[in-house]
């Protein structure tokens, strides 16, 4: 009988809670203005209302957004650490959400953060048709939305690389290996990519190959493509194979998407004792990769993992939030972007001296 | 007094759902004042369509006694094959009508496989869900599609009376495969097949077309959930859905439907899917930790499963 009692009541307060719940939509307006901000855009006026009168300047006080694809590879990881930092440190409110890359994730995941009051969208899903679709529904609430490393088209913000050119100077600092280390030439290009994460982060490896087919005139025969399908394991053991398949072959450049993919061919280049006939060059430059610099710097012929494109993650959060209020105040440019650079053994050090220095301060949550 | 006391007693595996539930409405709309409010729970309703609509197929694979983990697979390649016929401009209508023939052949491909070639359902949906996604992929080389059509918009970000089209579509889905499995003899027959298949073959029943018309209603809610997710999103990606086929059964086995099969009520189901949506929804409102959400949507999994051993024991 209490038991019953207790289902109940527990019905009874579940009811109560949504009809208040519904009830209380309209009332809820400062903390979740969005519907009647949207026609009237200037989300600067949102803030303001939570903010005592006497703080002057309310105005620019903003609520981020964050909508971050995953928190399980370092880059991501940086980047929102990067950017909770810029936007506290800024006094802004920062709210985020976590999509696992699924785009109704990511079309919930943005409705909660308006829910919750962002007067901006920052959107790190690298998903670029869901992203245009989802610009163009906040763009009719008066929310301006911006995306991280994959431009989603007209009416969004972006901040970030371009993926063919960042990956063009990969090859150009592959090149350099091949040059020194191969005479200048090569058997084969070894494009460990990721279908999963879509178009845009493939031009990553694009780049590369090309610059690298091009210049050395390969022909599309020497240009092997391998999905990976993010996964580590299968990244080793494809290369492994494919290593094993072409015993022939002794000067491979490999190109992997990112440095969990660049982590996995060194290692099983290592496994089949194949160092001195592969280059590998990657993406991100995470610690795995520049530990492995900074470990070979004595002796740079030891590791095939020659070099990573540094897209410098630590200081995306200072560029985004800066870009936030250029946005928030009107008028800022469409596109903008990050400084990227190739690391080697030659520079590593000033980069771990620069990255160590910025993220002593970040801020732990 | 007695009929009340019936009701209680036959759907308490639904109760206790429900009384989770409850507590998660409490424990969310305690700790954030988003929460509660209409747009908000609109939101968790367009969220949980999806799955919803996954989870209402996967009830009819699971009273049988079987899983089905090919759903996601399924979804996502009739969102594939809605983009690519978008894309050669056919009539929205006519597109919604071979998704969901597509669904009925996947739904029998699966069935043939189960029924005839005599495959267990887990090793065979598995087997399947792999092919089912190798030819999402393969239908554009795994290049996503915009969809920019009023039709499907209106499907997955419409609104009738505030209430979004897709939940409308998802509760009407319910309300048929309750009626199919209640008051059919279709319906009855899968109870009896998955409770008790000797049984079940000894009265008569042909067992066979039970099981195969449970993996054709499948199919449909499968492709079902993969228009919604393609209009929600208003593209489609073969990677879809990838890495949740879990979420479903979970939804199902928290709404008190057996793995033994043979009990359960689909509304459990949609009372399990609200759970993991609610979680989805308050963890985020919450700002919970991205790795404490795993770790608890994995309780959560395993907390199904292990109340559907209990209750399964209790039984026996």
């Amino acid at each position: 009988m209490k038991r019953k009692m207790l289902v109940t009541l527990l019905c009874v307060s579940l009811t109560a809670g949504m009809l208040a719940g519904c009830g209380s939509a309209g009332q809820e307006a400062p903390a979740a203005p969005v519907e009647e901000a949207a026609e009237e855009a200037p989300a600067e006026e949102e803030p303001a209302q939570e903010t005592p009168a006497e703080e002057a300047p309310a105005a620019e006080t903003y609520n981020i957004g964050y909508c971050n694809q995953q928190m399980k590879e370092d880059f991501f990881i940086t980047v929102e650490s990067a950017i909770y930092t810029a936007a506290t440190n800024a006094g802004y409110e920062y709210n985020l959400a976590i999509t696992d890359r699924d785009s109704t994730k990511m079309v919930t995941s943005i409705e909660t953060l308006v829910t919750k009051g962002a007067d901006i969208i920052v959107d790190f899903n690298c998903l670029p048709e869901q992203g245009a679709a989802a610009g163009e529904k906040l763009a009719a609430e008066g929310i301006p939305m911006l995306s991280v490393d994959s431009d989603y088209g007209e009416g969004v913000y972006f901040f970030g690389v371009n993926n063919y050119d960042a990956g063009t100077q990969l090859g150009k600092s592959l090149e350099t290996f091949v040059d020194d280390r191969f005479g200048g030439e090569v058997d084969f290009v070894v494009a460990l990519w990721d279908s999963q994460a879509g178009d845009v982060v493939k031009m990553r490896c694009e780049g590369a190959t090309d610059e690298i087919q091009e210049k050395y005139g390969l022909s599309d025969d020497q240009v092997v493509w391998l999905d990976s399908m993010a996964d580590d394991t299968k990244t080793q053991s494809m290369t492994r194979d494919w290593l094993d398949a072409h015993p022939e072959a002794e000067h491979i450049v490999f190109v992997g998407q990112n440095d969990d993919r660049g982590y996995a061919i060194n290692q099983a280049v290592i496994a089949a004792d194949r160092v001195a006939n592969c280059l590998i060059g990657s993406h991100n430059a995470d610690p795995s990769s520049v530990e492995n610099l900074q470990k070979n710097m004595d002796d740079p012929t030891a590791t095939a993992w020659v070099t990573t494109m540094a897209y410098n993650s630590f200081l995306y959060g200072e560029q985004i939030v800066a870009y936030v209020a250029d946005i928030m105040a009107g008028g800022a440019e469409m596109q903008r972007y990050a400084e990227i650079s190739p690391l080697t053994t030659e520079n590593v050090n000033d980069y771990i001296a620069e990255r160590d220095e910025v993220q002593a301060n970040f801020i732990e949550h | 007094m007695s009929k009340v006391k019936n009701i209680f007693k036959n759907a308490r595996g639904e109760l206790s759902a429900l009384i989770m539930l409850a507590i998660l409405w409490i424990i969310f709309g305690v700790g954030s004042p988003y929460f509660l409010t209409f747009r908000n729970i609109m939101n968790i309703g367009s969220y949980m369509s999806i799955m919803g609509t996954l989870a209402a197929g996967l009830t009819v694979a699971m009273l049988l006694g079987g899983l089905d983990v090919s759903q996601y697979a399924l979804a996502a390649l009739g969102g594939m094959v809605l983009g690519v016929l978008y894309e050669a401009g056919l009539n929205p209508y006519l597109i919604l009508l071979c998704v969901v023939v597509l669904g009925i052949v996947g739904g029998s491909f699966n069935a043939f496989i189960i029924t005839v070639m005599k495959v267990n359902p887990i090793i065979c949906t598995m087997g399947t869900s792999f092919i089912f996604r190798g030819f999402a992929y393969l239908l554009t080389n795994g290049r996503y599609i915009r969809i920019d059509d009023p039709v499907f918009y209106f499907i997955g970000n419409g609104r009738i009376a505030g209430v979004p089209a897709c939940l409308i579509i998802m509760l009407i889905t319910y309300t048929i495969i309750w009626y199919v499995l209640k008051y059919t003899v279709y319906g009855r027959s899968v109870f009896a097949v998955g409770g008790n298949l000797t049984v079940a073959k000894l009265a008569g029943i042909n067992t066979n077309r039970v099981r195969f018309v449970s993996h054709i209603l499948a199919g449909i809610c499968a492709v079902l959930g993969g228009i919604i997710t393609v209009c929600q999103a208003s593209s489609c990606m073969a990677s879809q859905g990838y890495g949740n086929d879990m979420n479903g059964i979970s939804a199902v086995i928290l709404g008190g439907i057996s793995m033994a099969g043979g009990r359960g009520n689909v509304w459990g189901t949609l009372i399990g899917v609200g759970i993991l949506s609610t979680l989805v929804n308050g963890m985020t409102l919450l700002e919970v930790n991205a790795y404490w959400q795993q770790i608890i949507q994995g309780l959560v999994l395993v907390s199904a499963v292990f109340i559907d051993a209990m209750r399964t024991s209790k039984r026996s």
